[in-house]
């Protein structure tokens, strides 16, 4: 051990300046995934110059990116705390069929809400569930995946429950489907409010005190204490983050599909976490960016939307993106075992 | 030494349930003094500073810093009082970098928003730098990773870390434990520069030539009970055969005094 503090010690002196710049070039995390997004589009826009990047078709890919982006951004709030959320899915499903409930038919008595008070309740209700997340996890020691595999159970449940199972409908001149399906110069709005969420929450993770609590707690969370981080607290607001994503995609869900449906979002967790990992988060906590992570979103947006494209058989699909997650990860495990 | 020691802990107790830690142990650190503190393991070495940063609650024994009475109860009161603890594992966070590591818990900010600080980043790797030349520290990059620094350098960040906050006093575990002889130099060189500086340092060690080194004092402990209080002195095999017969037992400067 001792040896090899030394050769490491020597090692260190004689790399040139050169070598480390061209080190740190390479190790820029988000650029492997920057690098196999372009080479995807590439490939894809090679196959079908015609299609691939006409505006309507950029605006499936743009809203696939949205969808899980913003899932895998709360995601990665809550890995990087060396946490995971397997609820986000089942989340989208029941905040998406209480808004359309709260909008539609009113509860019980109540009339119908109006469309801002009732995205207002179910972002409440969300950050609850986040909250009772955080609470289980930071003070009760509960592990992450079986709380939130509680939640994923319970609101798919109860998604179905309230809707008895049948999706609870918008009339179609609603004004709330605008969110969902409304374009701006081509741009799909949800595309427009991943973006933004993107830049609040890149900003958060790098250039706050919460940011480097989260990133801390993630990489050692016994030094983080002694170092008085709040650690239970800033392991709560994570989770709120995540749940309140979810929300915010099962709100953006309803009002693209005109309708809050207790099916939808089945396994989008699982795509969210791919997402993640394929832009470099790491499972173990303390690494991932929301560029990777968005970068993630739109690798998996444009190989299934591409997949498609060149009339890939749809079980073959699941089956390379499968290798691409296998691929991504080994990599990434690889590559920080050599760093070490 | 004129001036009233800066750490005066008398007839300090501490059970774990059946087992007595710590049996009325007493401690006097001065001013601008680096105290080793020895005693083979789970004589009380890791209790006694625990009990000074604030780690653990005494079950009795009073504490005064500068003669004044104290109540630690947390680690956060012990920080308060300049009191700063660089633990054994360095406690840092490797995927984060040297100057966040330095002012993590503490970051400087340009502004608040309730929990949310908008960080000074680059006044926190100014002053981590300023900090790491004022100990000599060789440290290329503030922006380092602490996953990419040597041993040596982790424990460096980890004594820098603790002083960045004008600590008076700085209790070290262990702090040469698992480094390579050319690292335990530089961060003995370290502990040097600290007490030039004016630092009171207190450190917990069994590596006895390391001790020899750099101490003014010893302090030994054996199962709970101080032992030794002596100046560091004579040739390093005269010492540390001394040292070595209070610690397991041949020898006890204060057994009147405390058997009961």
């Amino acid at each position: 051990m001792e040896s090899n503090e030394a050769i490491r010690d020597s090692t260190e002196k004689y790399s040139t300046s050169w070598t480390k710049k061209l080190a740190n070039i390479l190790k820029f995390r988000e650029l492997n995934v920057t690098i196999a997004f372009l080479v995807l589009c590439l490939f894809f826009y090679w196959k079908r110059p015609d299609t691939f990047l006409k505006p309507a078709n950029l605006a499936v890919i743009m809203r696939f990116v949205a969808t899980f982006g913003l899932l895998a951004i709360g995601e990665l709030f809550v890995i990087i705390t060396g946490g995971i959320d397997l609820s986000v899915g089942s989340m989208t499903a029941l905040t998406g069929v209480i808004s359309a409930t709260l909008m539609v038919k009113g509860v019980g008595s109540i009339p119908a809400l109006s469309i801002p008070l009732s995205i207002i309740i179910v972002f409440i209700l969300a950050s609850l569930v986040g909250l009772w997340h955080g609470f289980s996890v930071a003070k009760l020691n509960i592990p992450p995946f079986i709380i939130t595999l509680g939640t994923w159970l319970m609101a798919r449940g109860l998604a179905a429950y309230i809707t008895r199972g049948y999706p609870i409908v918008f009339v179609s001149d609603f004004p709330f489907l605008r969110l969902g399906q409304g374009q701006i110069f081509q741009i799909p709005i949800m595309f427009i409010i991943l973006v933004v969420i993107a830049l609040i929450s890149s900003f958060t993770l790098i250039s706050t005190t919460l940011g480097r609590h989260i990133y801390a707690i993630g990489g050692n969370i016994e030094a983080a204490r002694v170092s008085g981080v709040h650690v239970n607290r800033v392991r709560i607001y994570s989770y709120i983050t995540s749940s309140i994503l979810a929300c915010l995609v099962g709100i953006i869900l309803a009002s693209r599909l005109g309708q809050g449906t207790p099916t939808v979002g089945t396994a989008y967790e699982l795509w969210a976490i791919a997402a993640a990992v394929i832009g470099g988060t790491s499972l173990f906590g303390g690494e991932g960016s929301v560029l990777g992570v968005i970068l993630g979103a739109a690798i998996m947006g444009v190989m299934i939307n591409g997949m498609v494209l060149i009339n890939l058989s749809s079980y073959l699909q699941n089956v390379i993106l499968g290798i691409v997650l296998v691929i991504a990860v080994t990599y990434d495990t690889l590559r920080r075992q050599r760093s070490r | 030494m004129t001036a009233a020691p800066i750490v005066k802990m008398v007839n300090i107790q501490k059970s774990f349930g059946a087992v007595q830690a710590l049996r009325s142990v007493a401690l006097t650190l001065d001013h601008g003094e680096v105290l080793g503190l020895v005693g083979d393991n789970a004589a009380g070495k890791s209790t006694l500073m625990k009990v000074l940063s604030g780690a653990y609650l005494p079950d009795a024994g009073d504490i005064r810093i500068n003669s004044k009475k104290v109540h630690i109860t947390n680690p956060e009161d012990s920080r308060r009082l300049g009191i700063e603890m660089v633990y054994q594992d360095y406690a840092l966070a490797n995927n984060l970098d040297v100057s966040a590591n330095v002012f993590l818990g503490r970051e400087i900010v340009k502004w608040k928003l309730g929990p949310i600080g908008m960080m000074n980043k680059k006044s926190m790797e100014e002053q981590a730098r300023s900090l790491l030349d004022r100990l000599r520290i060789e440290i290329d990059n503030v922006r380092l990773k602490v996953e990419n620094l040597s041993g040596g350098q982790r424990q460096a960040v980890a004594i820098a870390r603790a002083t960045a906050f004008d600590a008076k006093v700085i209790i070290m575990d262990e702090p040469t434990a698992a480094l390579s002889v050319a690292a335990i130099g530089k961060v003995l060189d370290l502990i040097r520069e600290l007490k030039s500086l004016g630092s009171s340092i207190i450190m917990i060690s069994h590596r006895l030539e390391d001790v020899y080194e750099v101490s003014d004092r010893i302090i030994v402990l054996r199962h709970g009970r101080k032992v030794a209080d002596c100046p560091v002195s004579g040739d390093i095999r005269e010492f540390r055969e001394r040292i070595l017969s209070y610690m397991i037992g041949a020898r006890d400067d204060f057994s009147e005094q405390s058997t009961e």
